[in-house]
């Protein structure tokens, strides 16, 4: 596991001068303060002070503590702005990476249509300024690089509203977590993944390689590539694991109990169910799991795709 | 002022009906019952919810790889959404202004009663109504939205049925914090027009006590923002059981406008929650340092100032959100300027004890340490008011960590150490005092175990609302000192409960009129009070808290003083 504090973005200078700066007027109050308590209750006890004076307030400190806090939170405010702008202006030259979130999966796709999933993670070029927009399917998530000192939430917006956006430039090579910051749900700790920062030769060469991976797998399993592109495992695995919802192996033909309108009833995994299972998720809900698979807006030959593909896994 | 047992507000009563029992209790107008009453209940969902945290923080000792699972993902979720649905609308947002407000207000200003007694007492009903609702909603059909209700989540979760039975505990929770804002919003009513019409004799606005200048302060804000989270909720509830989208997205509509009304009412709800405890200080403080608070006007006005900024910063928990850049900047531009009143107000009480003479009763630690846990929510704020800080800390452990500094090192601290103050008075028995600054030494210990290490954790970047977190040396040892910790500070927190209710039982009883030679005038009768408080009416002559005349009085004997001055 990497946990590595560097400067790992160029966004890591500012933030952390801000936060320091502040740090070290909190440290000064903090102990200013207390110091002046401790040193009061054992001066000022009743035993080494029996006859309090009856002072009620001085106007001038009064004037002196007010000024004081005031210019320093502008200071505070004016550095906390700068970085917050330089997170908010992309350079033109960025190159874009779309970021599509839902229960409790990423997904990045390249600007040659290359697919990268939550276990691949992201995968980007050092020094190369990358602008992300920010796309949520079903709730609100957060993208969240802690080592880049980057975080945008990913709000599910209504037709034609635009998508949040961020960016970042990695500065140092390396692996780094990305973490959903936003609550979404049972799985919200585990939308997890990586950021992987190449070298650009590095880059280059990985992604000319998976992108070739990526054109054959589509063109010979266009069902394991739609599987993949859809997110579908991070929800179902095709290895028999039990995860939120059930396993593609051995799916096809098998015989299974759904509630149907709170109601049980046995039904063999047929093609008819495979597609009332993607395109009506909240139908038939197989016993012992939730409800909680969101309709997949697909074709009907994708669909057969799929459903081809989970035959295959059942063989 | 010689007082016999009979005519102690516990033994008699506002209705010739309702004369012993629970229902004496239960249908008494009186303010200073109805202020036990929600002490009782207050407290009680406290310690619940003090138990579900503990559970939380248990889960959090090992990493996922460890395989460690006290409670399953399922529960956590649940768990966390009702140790705040608790903490927040159960707990501290009624807080020090029902259980010490309802009771020492009217003593403050010399009145007999609050101004509606009846309301003051259907507001505690609405309470309890609330609150059950809420509770049981929740045991039965489980939520995990967060006491935040975030749409679209809030509206497309199913609930999680716990015991199999289908039940939209969503809705039902949503329903209950409606009721209990109403409960709230004639509470706020109720003090304000008590201290608009009720004061005695001869005191004038500057001449109030602290503590119910920070109730005023309070209650204008209850009254003002109470409305629009109780609407915003309602919208929740229509979206789940109707065909409508103003937050879903789906159907055209904004999950983003839900956090600003969410947040137009929540900003506010923190100086709710802080204000009482902040008045609760002033008093604690003077006494036990037998001299005037320093700056009285600075504090009252400041308390004022807090309430009227506090209400133009809501967008500052929304930096992440994707609102205008413009809107970020003005949000975190205004929200540097509650900094300024809060930090007056500590530098004001600090002041305070310079040449006092001070004693360090149960109550005192519990302001010094208000002061100290206080500092660090306020100066922890300032990193998350900050913009470009903000976008790297929030939703993470520091913000946690921010706001429990605030809300239970400051508002719980405060109301605690305003219950060890005010109790010889209330109840006329008196606690245990060594075993009070023990339980004391407990919770700010573990207090800080706790918290400390979560804004570690949050700078480190561990995110908020995990059930588990990955394997990483940092993450494991912060946790692991903040589990050890919470066993500190759940002990602490059963240790006070154990001297307060062994002082009820077995207490020594005191008639005592002013046990800690306090001047404000709700020490001036009898212990505990009588029905109508103050056997003739009162007239107020001097500033609150001019300890030198309030000792010529004690002398001249127009006036009460602790028996050992």
């Amino acid at each position: 596991m990497n946990v590595n504090y560097n400067p790992a973005s160029v966004f890591n200078q500012d933030v952390d001068f801000t936060f320091y700066l502040i740090f070290i007027i909190s440290i000064l109050c903090l102990v200013g303060i207390t110091g002046f308590m401790i040193f009061s209750v054992i001066k000022y006890s009743r035993k080494n002070n029996p006859t309090p004076s009856n002072l009620e307030g001085h106007t001038g400190l009064e004037i002196v503590w007010t000024i004081i806090p005031t210019i320093l939170v502008m200071f505070i405010f004016y550095f906390g702005m700068q970085g917050f702008l330089k997170m908010r202006n992309v350079p033109e030259d960025a190159m874009e990476i779309k970021v599509d979130a839902g229960m409790w999966w990423w997904k990045f796709t390249y600007p040659n249509g290359l697919e990268q999933n939550t276990a691949q993670g992201l995968t980007v070029p050092a020094d190369t300024p990358i602008y992300l927009p920010l796309h949520s399917v079903d709730v609100i998530h957060s993208f969240y690089i802690p080592a880049f000192r980057v975080k945008m939430d990913v709000v599910p917006k209504a037709a034609g509203a635009k998508d949040n956006y961020t960016w970042f430039e990695a500065s140092q090579i390396g692996d780094f977590d990305l973490f959903c910051a936003e609550y979404c749900g049972l799985n919200h700790a585990q939308m997890i993944t990586k950021v992987h920062v190449l070298t650009k030769p590095d880059y280059q060469a990985w992604l000319e390689e998976q992108s070739a991976g990526f054109i054959k797998q589509q063109a010979e399993n266009p069902g394991l590539a739609l599987i993949t592109s859809k997110a579908c495992f991070a929800c179902h695995s095709s290895d028999g694991t039990k995860l939120v919802g059930p396993s593609f192996k051995g799916l096809y033909g098998k015989t299974e109990v759904v509630v149907t309108n709170g109601e049980e009833r046995e039904i063999t995994v047929d093609d008819a169910y495979l597609k009332t299972a993607i395109m009506e998720p909240s139908k038939d809900i197989v016993k012992g799991y939730q409800p909680l698979m969101p309709p997949m807006p697909l074709t009907a030959d994708e669909v057969q795709a799929i459903i081809d593909h989970i035959k295959e896994l059942s063989e | 002022m010689e007082t016999s047992p009979s005519q102690s507000y516990l033994n008699s009563h506002t209705s010739p009906k309702w004369t012993g029992g629970f229902m004496s209790w239960f249908m008494s107008t009186d303010h200073k019952r109805i202020g036990v009453m929600y002490a009782v209940a207050m407290f009680s969902f406290f310690f619940v919810a003090v138990l579900l945290g503990f559970v939380m923080k248990l889960q959090k000792m090992y990493p996922a790889s460890s395989g460690w699972e006290i409670i399953p993902v399922e529960l956590y979720g649940s768990f966390f959404t009702l140790h705040a649905i608790i903490m927040i609308f159960l707990f501290i947002v009624p807080g020090a202004p029902a259980v010490l407000g309802n009771f020492f207000l009217p003593l403050q200003i010399g009145a007999k009663d609050v101004a509606f007694p009846r309301v003051n007492l259907l507001s505690f009903w609405l309470y309890l109504l609330g609150a059950i609702m809420a509770v049981v909603g929740i045991l039965l059909g489980g939520a995990d939205t967060g006491w935040t209700f975030t749409p679209p989540y809030s509206i497309n979760t199913k609930t999680i049925s716990i015991f199999g039975v289908v039940f939209d505990s969503i809705s039902w929770m949503l329903t209950a914090a409606f009721i209990l804002g109403w409960g709230t919003i004639l509470t706020g009513i109720n003090f304000i027009v008590t201290i608009h019409r009720m004061r005695a004799k001869g005191m004038g606005y500057f001449k109030m006590p602290l503590f119910t200048w920070s109730i005023y302060a309070t209650s204008w804000l209850q009254v003002l923002a109470t409305p629009v989270v109780g609407i915003t909720l309602l919208m929740i509830v229509i979206e789940r059981i109707m065909p409508v989208g103003f937050f879903d997205p789906s159907k055209g509509g904004d999950p983003i406008l839900f956090q600003h009304l969410f947040w137009i009412y929540s900003h506010p709800a923190v100086y709710i929650m802080i204000l009482p405890s902040m008045g609760l200080v002033s008093e604690i403080i003077p006494t036990n340092s037998q001299k005037p608070i320093f700056g009285y006007k600075s504090i009252a006005i400041a308390s004022c100032s807090i309430a009227g900024v506090g209400y133009l910063l809501w967008a500052h928990h929304m930096f992440t959100t994707g609102m205008s850049d413009f809107a970020a900047i003005l949000f975190s531009f205004l929200t540097f300027f509650v900094a300024i009143p809060t930090a007056i107000k500590t530098f004001n009480w600090t002041a305070t004890l310079y040449k006092g003479s001070i004693t360090l009763t149960p109550a005192m630690l519990f302001a010094l340490a208000f002061i100290f846990n206080f500092s660090i929510g306020g100066l922890t704020g300032m990193f998350l008011g900050s913009l470009s800080t903000d976008i790297h800390l929030h939703d993470t452990a520091f913000v946690v960590a921010h706001f429990h500094y605030t809300m239970f090192g400051g508002a719980a601290f405060g109301l605690i150490g305003g219950v060890f103050h005010y109790f010889p008075k209330m109840f006329g028995k008196m606690y245990s005092m060594k075993w009070a600054k023990a339980a004391f030494a407990f919770m700010f210990i573990g207090f800080n175990a706790l918290y400390f290490p979560m804004l570690v954790l949050g700078y480190y970047g561990m995110p908020r609302r995990y059930h588990t977190y990955p394997d990483m040396p940092i993450f494991n040892d912060l946790q692991m000192a903040s589990t050890l910790g919470s066993w500190i500070l759940v002990t602490g927190v059963i240790m006070v409960f154990g001297v307060w209710i062994h002082a009820l039982i077995k207490g020594k009883q005191t008639t005592e009129i002013n046990p800690w030679n306090s001047s404000t005038l709700e020490w001036q009768t009898a212990t505990p009070p009588t029905l109508f408080n103050f056997e003739e009416d009162v007239e107020i002559t001097r500033d609150p808290y001019d300890y030198e005349a309030f000792r010529g009085e004690v002398k001249a004997g127009t006036s009460a003083g602790a028996k050992n001055v």
